[in-house]
């Protein structure tokens, strides 16, 4: 099986979706004569001619990080190159991947709404998508990130074997939804501490005080 | 009211549709609003890179200097903001999408727990309104309104409202105050 992959991460270097997506294939190639060609979408040219590989490939992996709850600027400027194919792509399989910093799942969920629709109106089949929060940062610190990278190797895995996606292992990845289970109080410290172990200590790094980084420059 | 309308139309030959905005513009100012309309198809604005410069390196300040401060005065200056744009591929403009994710100066990196979910602290005090209003060029497409509703109501700002051209200026005029 031949997978082109569509990374549509916006930074110029090193990104998360990457990282996610090394996992990935290393898991899909576990299998025999499975083949990943990797397209880099993160400029204008590069967008009009990932849609000439769109149209060629047999099945694709759309991957991207979430950008204010949706697809980056530049993804959507993809999808726009894909406008003359709609209806048009009977059998091409699709599927996404979509990551972010915040934990739970449910960030994403309009996003997959739409991305199923748009599939089907390309007339492409809809493989599903994986939803992967808490990532922020992944590409930093791969030894911290082992579980979430431990699952995107089976997930790949998983697809090379059986040329699907496995819905149980998706939702399994994805989880928490949302928060409801835990304890708010126990959130609200836990909280306290990314921010300051996290947040702050990247403060620190750039000459940035826990003052300054509430600068309002444009304040009315 | 202040209001600032962001026209993501990014085809000069959809002339409809910046007719409609000027139409809508003029609308509004009858009534007394005070009206910016920026066309962002003139600006040549970056897409965001994910850098974080904004929140880590120069809080509250982007590293493109491309006219993207004069639209986070204005949307900062503004009790309602109307982002506009034609449906394309079932969605926003990337035009308009690109200054969504340009918002970012106006967030903090700080984690918040709202509604069972993390959020971010919001930077300023104070931010407008959020509203939307959308056109499609063929009939008039429901499913796409509901999507995009769907993924602009989870923002951590919100969406106030969701319009199309369809109608009336005036029944938008009418509107504005009351949202």
């Amino acid at each position: 099986m031949k997978l082109s992959i569509f990374n549509g991460s916006p930074k110029l270097g090193i990104n998360n979706t990457g990282i996610l997506l090394e996992s990935f294939i290393t898991g899909f190639q576990e299998t025999p004569d499975n083949e990943v060609e990797m397209i880099r979408m993160n400029n204008e040219q590069s967008y009009k001619d990932a849609a000439i590989r769109f149209e060629a490939a047999e099945a694709v992996l759309i991957a991207f990080p979430l950008y204010s709850y949706a697809m980056p600027a530049g993804v959507k400027t993809f999808l726009e190159q894909l406008e003359p194919l709609l209806g048009k792509c009977t059998g091409k399989k699709v599927g996404f991947l979509v990551q972010f910093g915040f934990v739970e799942a449910i960030h994403a969920r309009g996003l997959e709404k739409y991305l199923e629709h748009l599939t089907k109106a390309l007339d492409c089949d809809y493989e599903g998508i994986i939803i992967k929060g808490g990532c922020d940062g992944i590409s930093r610190n791969k030894k911290g990130a082992k579980k979430i990278l431990m699952g995107a190797y089976e997930i790949g895995k998983t697809y090379g074997i059986e040329k699907v996606f496995n819905k149980e292992q998706l939702d399994k990845y994805s989880a928490p939804e949302i928060q409801k289970k835990q304890n708010p109080f126990v959130m609200k410290i836990l909280f306290r501490l990314i921010n300051k172990l996290y947040w702050e200590k990247s403060f620190k790094k750039n000459g940035v005080t826990y003052e300054s980084s509430f600068a309002r420059p444009y304040e009315n | 009211m202040r209001i600032l309308i962001l026209n993501g139309n990014p085809k000069a030959d959809y002339v409809e549709f910046d007719s409609y905005i000027e139409d809508l513009k003029q609308s509004l100012e009858y009534k007394s609003h005070k009206v910016k309309n920026i066309m962002l198809r003139n600006l040549q604005l970056h897409d965001c890179i994910g850098c974080y410069t904004c929140w880590l390196k120069t809080p509250g300040v982007c590293c493109f200097n491309d006219g993207i401060e004069d639209i986070l005065k204005e949307y900062l200056a503004a009790d309602v903001v109307i982002l506009s744009s034609p449906i394309i591929m079932y969605y926003v403009s990337a035009l308009l999408k690109r200054v969504n994710d340009r918002l970012l100066p106006l967030g903090h990196p700080f984690l918040v727990l709202r509604d069972h979910r993390m959020s971010h602290v919001q930077r300023y005090n104070r931010y407008p309104k959020t509203t939307l209003l959308l056109d499609n060029q063929k009939e008039f497409d429901r499913e796409s309104f509901q999507l995009i509703e769907l993924v602009y109501k989870k923002s951590v700002r919100g969406l106030a409202k969701i319009w199309s051209t369809k109608q009336n200026v005036e029944e938008i005029t009418d509107e504005v105050v009351n949202i």
